[in-house]
């Protein structure tokens, strides 16, 4: 038993160490995203070169700023096991699940969103070249929204090990 | 506790069909991978008549990436078939596959660095890609660190029960 608490408390070590590096990376991932979104901002204007462009900016920009959104939350969640040290928590159930939904939106609102807009202005929508759904996103959004059914388990677990003791 | 341990369960059954999904999806992207390898890369054979070490880096940098890709599927379609068999998700040897799969992109990114200096002389062609492998590897370790901590409580929950 003492050798078991022993274990656990090595790994709750690792992996507090290991959340502070990868809240890092995601810090850096929300400005890289952030900094896309707003270097899109000027092709919002309506003096656009082809009018169907900016429909196209609209698309991308709201698709970064989603993604900053989505990192943002996700440096959140690794800064928060860094400093409590628990991974198993509802607080981070529900960030996880957060992240999933947006990961769907990305996949499926902003380009049917932006051509639509662009269709209802009368703007010719043939050179509209973004996807309308973005498949790797759907997939990532569904995975999230598995990973956050895990950590669903593991706050069960956590609990009753918590009760026991 | 009777409340509890029916939550459990539906969290169980939950897991269960979403890693059957899941698991099923993992085949079809590995059997996608092994058809464009087989198709592309093996059939045609065009990666030998390129001449320019550039050109030769962004072959072998593909090849090497669609044959790991397939590799982490098939894992990860193992793993997931296991969860929906038995419906728990921690355990040491689901640790196990998720800390291979880390390893083999640490591997990846090793072997792009490598193949970009001895070809190209120079580690700038794959700089971005390989720190992006390099760092979903080791994003993997921490899943596998974190399921190993589950597996710890579904041990202690056992055997309580």
């Amino acid at each position: 038993m003492k050798q078991s608490a022993t274990d656990k408390n090595t790994i709750i070590r690792r992996l507090r160490t290991g959340s502070i590096g990868i809240c890092v990376f995601y810090f850096l991932l929300t400005i890289f995203y952030a900094e896309r979104g707003i270097g899109m901002l000027p092709n919002l204007k309506p003096e656009a070169e082809l009018e169907i462009y900016r429909y196209e900016a609209i698309s991308q920009t709201v698709t970064y700023f989603l993604m900053a959104a989505a990192m943002l939350l996700a440096a959140i969640l690794f800064l928060q096991i860094a400093r409590k040290g628990m991974p198993f928590q509802d607080q981070h159930v529900r960030t996880v699940c957060i992240i999933g939904v947006l990961f769907l939106i990305i996949a499926v609102i902003p380009a049917p969103a932006a051509l639509l807009l662009a269709k209802l202005n009368g703007v010719d929508t043939a050179l509209f070249l973004s996807p309308m759904i973005s498949i790797s996103a759907l997939l990532e959004g569904f995975l999230m929204l598995f990973i956050a059914q895990i950590l669903h388990y593991g706050t069960m677990l956590q609990l009753e090990s918590d009760e026991t003791l | 506790m009777k409340e509890q341990a029916m939550s459990k369960n539906t969290a169980i059954e939950k897991l269960k069909s979403g890693s059957l999904w899941i698991g099923i999806v993992c085949v079809l992207a590995s059997l996608f991978n092994a058809v464009i390898i087989a198709a592309v890369f093996l059939w045609k054979g065009v990666g030998f008549n390129i001449t320019d070490n550039y050109g030769r880096f962004a072959y072998l940098q593909s090849l090497v990436s669609y044959c790991i890709s397939t590799v982490i599927m098939a894992i990860a379609a193992l793993m997931f078939f296991r969860i929906a068999q038995n419906g728990i998700p921690f355990t040491a040897k689901n640790a196990r596959f998720v800390r291979i799969i880390g390893a083999v992109f640490l591997l990846d990114a090793a072997v792009m660095t490598g193949a970009a200096f001895v070809l190209c002389g120079t580690v700038m062609p794959c700089i971005v890609d390989a720190s992006r492998t390099l760092v979903v590897g080791l994003l993997f370790l921490f899943i596998a660190h974190t399921i190993r901590y589950g597996a710890m409580l579904q041990q202690e929950s056992d055997e309580t029960l």
